[in-house]
């Protein structure tokens, strides 16, 4: 067990399984810059960690001294010579022949909404107001059962039969159009958020979200305002999800 | 599994199945007594108890899988109440709750969704009318390509199954008869000779006449098509396999030859073709006509070239560019929107030296037309958009042919008009610039365009986009069909896409690397004679 005890093959361990788990163990995958941050940092506390003391230190110094200067290694030596060298330049080879990539478009997927919005010349609040279709509980059915109807002539084309963003006009658009089923999307905003955008669409939104790239149509122009609500109770309705709702006070 | 097991015994009616149970590996055919007498031997071993468990244990998993092998076969057949609830959800808004293909967006989609109460299926592996469970089956899991229809591939199993069962309730009386599977001919490997055969095939037979003579859906009974319920039909173009309803191998192709598309005016041919193994060569002639899947760019580009560019699009310049496929889609923002456009893909290909930028493209129209208001057809058109400078930072204007406060850049041709270099705040408010410095050269032969847009690489005016080489610069495509009825906002488009003019070949990729190494090399040498000095 003695070779655990080398501060070097320590810190060699250390770091590998960092990068492993950070590679590997985070779902969805991690992109290459956050690795690289974390991979920064874990290399900054091993260092911090083996120069704690003078005798850890040279425990770690010491693989890496003996390399460089025992006779008896001059075929590692060789060996690193050689090799390192050649991913170097393998390295500098994938970077000079790399083809351009489109340049990152940052873009806020949820932006923050207005206080209140302009339909078809009436007021409507957006932070706070429920969906006044759901106070009916009795026409829950009738009223999800219209925005399915509403749903199917209108936004079928781009969010799919299946609400998960695969319409048939999907593969044209960029950005790609929301996936109900996610339950990063509709599960967590606000009924009214979805009608502050499903009425102003892409040219609603604020610069943040590049409302020129944005697809999706402002339905104020053809929809009523409750076809707009039925059309956010077949959203959930069909994809079993529930909407974010302020808590109340019991 | 347990609660399956006892639900078996207790209600027998009842079905159970499940994924889990259907997905179960290979069914134990064995009888259920006969892995108790094999493991009871055990029993007499100096450990009881661990015999004992090795006893429950196989009995568990003989019963297991002999519930799992029957758990197949039942999942097979499906249950159709539990696939009228999957139906009413997912399927009844195009089909019906009827089942009559007339739910609520059928007026909207063309083709129309299909009317399951005349039992009719287009996709089938059988002769005769009937299909196989596992067609329909096929038919839901895999969609119907180049339609509405998605891929429910992401319900269970299990639905899926279930909603065959349903459908036959739809047109159980037409279904009854037990269908006869299709045989098709001994497989032909695909040959240059064989690909020669099929091509004689293929006009000896007349596929041309609906398909053209390239394929591309061009051929002469095209306006006539009609399915047999009247509405008028399309004929598939065999240059775009990925939108074959049937599937895009090549065994697909040869089961629609051998069986046709029922319903819809393509017949069957296994007994028009001279020999049966012709369907083979007709199969493998007719994947010889295009790729399997239309591999969408995602980021275009220009080739930077030294010499000439040439103004034919024939000219054998452009077939050794790569064609970089762009997918287009029906303008549904402003009114009149156009839920079925008739061009679906822009195939470019770009090229620039230092006087001049030329974009090629190409895309498959069936018919040439001209504005004719007697016929209701427009001029065929297509434009290329950029916005009407390079700006910094990510802003640019509205993908749709720009707004009222930001104006894109255009180059529009029109069939018959040429090309004019245009201003647009919207798809109806053009404004050509002064002073035309684009030039076009088009050519139509077999239901498809062929086009040269050029023009100067750099502008002297700020009316016009300059191109800069190595700059990623924001692109959009609009194309009409005026055969098609298409003009105005009636369009298919495609929302902004990256093009890059490639800066010409350099030799850095050969020269930075050894120099990397060397360094490498040299600072390795001095860390170790430090480490030597100081040792």
């Amino acid at each position: 067990m003695s070779l655990f005890r080398s501060r070097f093959v320590q810190a060699v361990l250390i770091v590998a399984l960092a990068f492993v788990v950070l590679r590997f163990g985070i779902r969805p995958p991690a992109p290459w810059s956050v690795i690289k941050i974390y991979m920064t940092v874990v290399f900054l506390a091993v260092l911090i960690y083996v120069s704690a003391d003078a005798d850890s230190w040279r425990s770690f110094v010491g693989p890496i001294r003996s390399t460089l200067v025992d006779p008896s290694r001059r075929l590692v030596r060789a060996a690193l010579a050689i090799v390192l060298p050649i991913l170097l330049g393998y390295y500098a080879y994938t970077q000079a022949a790399a083809t351009p990539e489109a340049p990152a478009e940052l873009r806020a997927v949820h932006p923050a909404p207005p206080g209140s919005i302009q339909f078809r010349g009436k007021e409507i609040n957006i932070s706070g107001v429920e969906n006044p279709l759901r106070r009916d509980q009795a026409s829950f059915k009738k009223h999800a059962a219209a925005g399915g109807e509403t749903y199917i002539k209108n936004c079928v084309y781009c969010h799919g039969d299946n609400l998960d963003g695969h319409g048939q006009f999907a593969p044209a658009l960029s950005p790609p159009p929301a996936d109900f089923q996610d339950p990063g999307t509709i599960a967590m905003l606000q009924e009214a958020y979805l009608f502050w955008r499903i009425a102003k669409g892409g040219p609603g939104l604020p610069r943040e979200s590049t409302p020129w790239n944005s697809a999706m149509p402002a339905w104020e122009d053809r929809l009523t305002e409750e076809q707009i609500w039925q059309v956010i109770m077949y959203l959930y309705d069909a994809t079993g999800q529930q909407p974010r709702r302020w808590e109340t006070a019991h | 599994m347990r609660a399956l097991v006892s639900r078996r015994g207790a209600g027998g009616g009842v079905r159970p199945y499940s994924t889990t149970l259907a997905a179960a590996p290979v069914p134990d055919p064995r009888p259920l007594g006969s892995g108790n007498a094999d493991d009871t031997g055990l029993a007499g071993s100096p450990r009881p108890r661990r015999a004992a468990r090795l006893v429950v244990v196989g009995a568990v998993v003989v019963a297991v899988s002999v519930v799992a092998s029957v758990g197949q076969v039942w999942a097979q057949k499906g249950d159709a109440q539990a696939g009228k609830s999957v139906y009413e959800k997912k399927c009844a808004l195009c089909h019906g709750d009827k089942g009559d293909g007339k739910g609520p967006a059928a007026d909207l989609l063309e083709p129309r969704p299909r009317d399951f109460t005349t039992g009719v299926y287009k996709i089938r592996t059988t002769v005769g009318k009937v299909p196989t469970d596992q067609d329909l089956f096929d038919v839901i899991t895999r969609g119907m390509p180049g339609t509405f229809m998605p891929a429910w591939d992401v319900l269970a199993e299990k639905d899926r199954w279930s909603l065959v069962a349903y459908l036959k309730t739809f047109a159980a009386e037409k279904l009854k008869e037990a269908p006869k599977k299709q045989e098709l001919p001994k497989e032909v490997a695909p040959s240059a000779e064989s690909i020669k055969r099929g091509k004689e095939m293929f006009e000896a037979i007349e596929c041309h006449k609906c398909h053209g003579a390239d394929g591309r859906a061009d051929g002469p009974s095209r306006p006539e098509l009609k399915d047999d319920w009247g509405h008028p039909i399309r004929p598939a173009n065999l240059t775009k396999r990925w939108t074959f309803r049937g599937g895009a191998s090549r065994g697909d192709i040869a089961m629609r030859l051998a069986n046709g598309v029922l319903g819809t005016p393509m017949p069957s041919f296994i007994d028009s073709v001279e020999k049966p193994e012709d369907i083979w060569h007709l199969a493998n002639f007719i994947a010889s006509l295009g790729p399997e899947s239309p591999n969408y760019a995602t980021l275009l580009s220009a080739r930077a070239v030294g010499a000439e560019i040439p103004d034919d699009p024939n000219a054998e310049f452009w077939t050794r560019i790569a064609p970089q496929n762009v997918p287009l889609v029906g303008q549904v923002i402003i009114d009149p929107r156009n839920f079925n456009p008739a061009i679906d893909l822009v195939a470019l290909r770009a090229a620039w030296n230092e006087r001049e930028i030329a974009f090629h493209l190409a895309w498959d129209d069936p018919t040439q037309s001209v504005a004719d208001p007697a016929k209701k057809t427009y001029a065929d058109a297509v434009s290329v958009q950029f916005p009407r400078a390079l700006v910094t930072g990510p802003e640019r204007p509205y993908f749709l042919m720009g707004d009222a406060s930001d104006a894109v850049y255009l180059l529009r041709w029109e069939n018959g008009k040429g090309v004019v270099e245009a201003d647009a705040n919207g798809p109806t408010k053009l404004a050509p610039i002064a002073g035309g410095m684009a030039t076009a050269n088009a050519v139509y032969a077999n239901g498809q365009y062929r086009l040269v847009l050029k023009r100067p690489l750099a502008s002297k005016d700020a009316a016009r986009l300059a191109f800069r080489p190595g700059v990623f610069t924001p692109v959009a495509f609009q194309a009409w069909d005026g055969g098609a009825g298409e003009a105005g906002t009636r369009m298919s488009l495609t929302s902004w896409y990256y093009l890059r003019l490639e800066e010409p070949q350099s030799n850095r990729r050969f020269v930075v690397p050894p120099v990397v190494a060397v360094l490498t090399l040299v600072a390795m040498l001095l860390v170790g004679r430090v480490a030597n000095r100081r040792g």
